[in-house]
């Protein structure tokens, strides 16, 4: 369980600082990858609960979404920079920031050890996606943010022992799915009619 | 109760294999006419349904569900005149129309599942696929604008909803080996770790108040409602908000109120404040309408807020603003297809051209604004005056003068779009189908501001007890 969320936070960081559209989705698949192992590790659950837990994380964070975001780049023309507002070594500093607040807040509300971790790379890979979605101005770096303050709140939730029933936690991964899968058509239909990617450019609707 | 999913589903399912726009509408109708009347004998056989661990219709979830069926009705016969005017123009193709019919009635499914849902979670997918079903309505047309506004819509709420679903988080860590239904809940909220309670109801808060459109989260709102068809707009508008305050409200029992009412003050205050300041300056009249909803889902929560006798007021609010809003997104929709323009300067003088639009215009911006003898006034009336008996005095203040603001800016608008100098070109008729509902609505407007039937109003009260703080 620690080795699992230690390398899910290094992926995170990659995730945040990488300049580069393609190894984003690479560390978002094996993220996705590693996220499935999870149910598996709490020796607790049954198991035909957890393997079915683990099959549909593997299938919709591992398979499904990534191949989604890169048809989308090949498809689309996608450049390979993925633009930010800020610079890299700003985005590296905030990240390296809001890590460190995360294990603070986390040491506050008492917890410690396993849980701990668990939970502050959980709250980690929230802001990394929240810092990913404003500062990156790609459409597909926005999904991809999105995608990982999503993993954040499944290994934040997993740390701290939340557990569903079966048919609410497969519903929970079908919604996902559903909006990854309209996000990814919106980002085709934009780029037929704008031409460009960039959100920045998007701005006709304002008060 | 599997009826009230069945006639969603099947409306859906029907327009998918409708063979022309026409037949898709007629299923829409025959649908919500379905959904309507299985709502009213539910909630005559009430007080609870239960089906299972996760579904139960309560009194508060039917009195939701009155409001989502009753404009379903209203939006489905009015849609069929609305696109045969639109396909008439060219603006939109029989397979797009098709496809609103088939959306129009997944959302609505969604909808009645947020208002059945009776498990914490349960009610996160519901609300999400409420979010999802919606956003091919925002991009129909398939024009840039439309896209623009589905992209934010999706995105936002998308993160806000992740947002809440921390909060669920939260709460089922703060429950314990408390199962996470709503009566359960509420039943052991004594044993609930109240550090986690709070968070959980700050995450519900900002996350399905993104959804809410509560200001600072509400950016997105204007431009998904003033982009979708009208009759979308009108369901976005006057019951999806509904959906996602009557998601926060069901975790009311569990959280102590000492800690939740400032923060409903607060965000309320906010959200009337905002649209204040940015309606003076509107130039377009479905965001100006969108700008309306943000403002009266302010008051709702800030009638929430205040708690006391200002709570039943807030729940006659919910319907009262429906009913207007859905009336106004009726009337402008017809009326932006006859001028062909949404911009609030080109529009002049309906009264002179069509009395019935104007009228129904006029009307729809003073049942809006709290006017008297529209039912928007009582309600807001009824607010105020509980807000200054459970001694919130300052709050409700800034309440009245944003309120008075609010209303000289639409009384404006509404004044010069029905009465003002202007339109030299001849307009094409009204469209019946399209006005006639929106003069039903209005009808009801007058009924409930003339007289609120005491026995409803009573049930009112009653619920509010099951929303109260603990």
């Amino acid at each position: 369980m620690n080795t699992l969320t230690v390398l899910l936070l290094l992926l995170g960081i990659h995730l945040a600082v990488t300049e580069r559209i393609r190894p984003a989705i690479r560390s978002l698949a094996i993220q996705g990858a590693l996220l499935s192992l999870l149910p598996l590790s709490d020796s607790a659950g049954e198991t035909w609960r957890a393997a079915t837990l683990c099959l549909a994380t593997f299938s919709v964070k591992s398979v499904a979404i990534p191949v989604i975001l890169s048809r989308a780049v090949s498809k689309l023309g996608i450049g390979q920079e993925s633009e930010a507002l800020i610079s890299t070594k700003a985005i590296v500093l905030l990240t390296g920031s809001l890590a460190l607040a995360a294990f603070l807040i986390c040491s506050r509300f008492g917890l410690a050890g396993q849980e701990l971790l668990g939970a502050a790379a959980g709250l980690t890979l929230i802001f990394s996606g929240l810092l990913t979605m404003t500062t990156r101005v790609k459409a597909v770096s926005q999904v991809i943010g999105f995608v990982v303050l999503e993993n954040g709140i499944f290994l934040f939730g997993a740390a701290s022992g939340s557990a569903f029933s079966l048919p609410i936690e497969l519903g929970i991964f079908l919604d996902l799915f559903v909006a990854v899968f309209l996000m990814g058509i919106l980002m085709f239909k934009i780029q037929r009619a704008f031409t460009h990617m960039d959100v920045r450019k998007i701005h006709t609707l304002k008060d | 109760m599997e009826f009230l999913f069945l006639f969603p589903f099947s409306a859906a399912v029907a327009a998918l294999l409708a063979r022309s726009p026409g037949q898709a509408a007629a299923g829409s109708i025959l649908g919500a006419v379905g959904l309507f009347a299985c709502t009213v004998r539910q909630a005559l056989a009430l007080p609870v349904e239960v089906r299972g661990e996760f579904l139960r219709l309560d009194e508060l979830g039917a009195y939701f569900l009155f409001i989502v069926a009753g404009v379903n009705v209203v939006c489905s016969v009015y849609s069929y005149g609305y696109f045969r005017r639109e396909m008439e123009g060219g603006h939109i193709g029989p397979s797009k129309t098709r496809m609103y019919h088939v959306w129009i009635n997944l959302f609505v499914l969604s909808m009645v599942l947020v208002v059945c849902a009776h498990h914490l979670a349960l009610q996160w997918i519901a609300v999400e696929a409420t979010t999802l079903f919606s956003a091919p309505l925002i991009y129909l047309h398939g024009d840039r604008k439309g896209m623009e506004a589905a992209w934010k819509y999706l995105l936002i709420c998308s993160v806000g909803i992740a947002f809440a679903f921390l909060g669920v988080i939260f709460l089922s860590r703060a429950a314990g080996d408390i199962p996470l239904t709503f009566s359960a809940l509420a039943a052991g909220r004594e044993k609930l770790d109240p550090r986690f309670v709070r968070l959980a109801f700050l995450f519900f808060l900002v996350g399905y108040g993104t959804k809410m459109g509560l200001a600072p989260m509400h950016t997105w709102l204007p431009d998904a409602h003033s982009q979708a068809p009208a009759p979308a707009s009108a369901m976005l508008s006057g019951v999806l908000l509904n959906c996602a305050l009557l998601a926060v409200l069901r975790v009311a029992p569990a959280v102590p109120g000492a800690y939740a009412s400032p923060l409903l003050i607060l965000f309320g205050i906010a959200s009337i404040g905002v649209p204040a300041l940015l309606a003076a300056v509107q130039r377009d009249l479905k965001r100006l309408l969108a700008f309306s909803s943000i403002e009266n889902m302010g008051i709702i929560v800030l009638g929430i807020g205040f708690g006391g006798a200002a709570r039943p007021a807030a729940l006659l609010h919910v319907l009262n603003h429906s009913i207007a809003k859905v009336l106004l997104f009726l009337v402008a929709g017809d009326i932006i297809l006859r001028f062909g323009t949404q911009r609030i300067q080109r529009i002049r003088g309906i009264f002179r051209q069509t009395p019935l639009s104007g009228f129904l215009l006029f009307g729809g911006i003073l049942a809006i604004a709290g006017s008297p003898p529209f039912g928007g006034f009582w309600s807001e009336f009824g607010i105020l005056v509980g807000g200054i008996a459970g001694g919130h005095l300052t709050a409700s203040l800034i309440y009245l003068v944003l309120l008075a603001v609010l209303f000289g800016s639409f009384l404006v608008y509404g004044s010069d779009m029905a009465f003002g100098e202007g339109t030299p070109r001849k307009l094409t008729a009204p469209e019946l189908w399209c006005l006639v509902p929106a003069a039903a609505l209005l009808v009801c407007s007058l009924w409930l501001g003339l007289h609120v039937p005491s026995g409803f109003y009573k049930a009112l009260e009653r619920l509010s007890t099951t929303i109260a703080f603990s």
